[in-house]
């Protein structure tokens, strides 16, 4: 393993960052008590999402990583879990075939 | 059943599941096979296995039936459940009755009864301190398992282990983590490719699996090479749904 360079320290420091303000943000909309959907635990290991990634892709005629990307992206753009989501993909609910909806 | 054909069976099932050294290793496909003949051996409806990875986080690794609600219900057990529990405290887990389970797991019992299962029990996967998942039994029937059932899944998901272990020796020791690694990487893809294939046949991910199995296995290859092949493109979807001819059975069986 090698160390950081400065320039990648400073990257590293910007991304952790961003990463903690955006997870503050989510929970400060969370109700007392509970933990933030976003923060619970992340699903992405869920079948149906790597399912539907695979489906995305066919429609959209993208790669898997991006199928993944636009599943993400809806579900934020929703405001669902991705978990949601996926399974209503999977059920055929959905279809993201990349035309803006 | 008769006494000596469930020996007979449990023998054969040994003899496959000590059998990692043959070139054609699958984790997956191997994982597959060992819950496939739990369910043969012991009379649950489903089997599934749970593999650690490197955050200690249990992932569905291989079910005996691919069928989403099976493969939910070991989702389910991320925080809390049989498998869960066998992971933690390393000794087999049987649960006895329905109440029972509702008592230890108030918040999976209940979501796996709405999926209609009612009785569970799971067993580690370990190697003395070495933990690497958990196999997990479940039924439809709330007829819990006995003490003599729990012992030859135990013993079969030693042997598993074991051979998994095993193979791990024949390369360097520290790619063991990789490799279980590997092996939930390839659960990815199949999950893919299981989706690429459903939406390019328009049907369902559950026959989508079987037809990927039976690709695979009807042409000797690789579960996970198979899925690979299908995500770059490089194995056409067609060819999947070609009906297939019933080729030798594969080598490694003779």
């Amino acid at each position: 393993m090698q160390a950081l360079g400065d320039e990648q320290f400073e990257d590293a420091l910007a991304v952790a960052h961003v990463a903690s303000r955006t997870v503050l943000g989510w929970q400060s909309v969370a109700g007392p008590g509970s933990l933030a959907w976003q923060l619970e635990h992340v699903p992405v290991h869920r079948a149906a999402v790597h399912q539907a990634s695979g489906m995305v892709s066919v429609q959209a005629e993208v790669s898997i990583a991006d199928g993944l990307v636009m599943l993400r992206a809806y579900a934020f753009a929703e405001d669902r879990p991705i978990s949601e989501v996926a399974a209503d993909v999977v059920k055929g609910a959905i279809r993201l075939d990349g035309q803006a909806a | 059943m008769a006494a000596m054909a469930r020996e007979d069976r449990l023998i054969e099932a040994f003899v496959t599941l000590a059998d990692t050294m043959v070139d054609h290793f699958d984790m997956i496909d191997f994982l597959q096979t060992l819950a496939e003949r739990c369910v043969d051996l012991v009379d649950v409806t489903a089997a599934g296995i749970m593999l650690a990875d490197t955050n200690g986080e249990l992932r569905h690794a291989a079910c005996s039936n691919e069928q989403m609600r099976f493969v939910e219900l070991l989702e389910l057990q991320l925080e809390e459940g049989p498998c869960f529990d066998a992971f933690r405290s390393q000794v087999p887990v049987l649960c006895t009755s329905p109440e029972d389970a509702l008592r230890r797991w108030p918040n999976f019992a209940p979501k796996a009864k709405e999926k209609g299962f009612s009785a569970f029990s799971a067993v580690p996967m370990r190697l003395r301190a070495e933990v690497i998942g958990a196999l997990n039994l479940f039924s439809t029937d709330p007829i819990a398992l006995g003490h003599d059932d729990i012992q030859v899944v135990q013993a079969m998901a030693d042997i598993a282990t074991i051979g998994i272990l095993q193979e791990r020796s024949i390369r360097d020791a520290h790619a063991f983590s990789t490799q279980l690694e590997l092996a939930l990487e390839s659960r990815v893809v199949i999950e893919q490719a299981k989706g690429v294939v459903s939406e390019r046949t328009k049907i369902g991910v559950d026959e989508a699996f079987e037809r990927i199995r039976a690709f695979a296995r009807g042409h000797n290859r690789l579960l996970s090479e198979t899925a690979r092949q299908i995500i770059d493109g490089s194995l056409p979807t067609e060819e999947l749904t070609q009906p297939m001819q019933r080729a030798a059975k594969p080598a490694h069986d003779a």
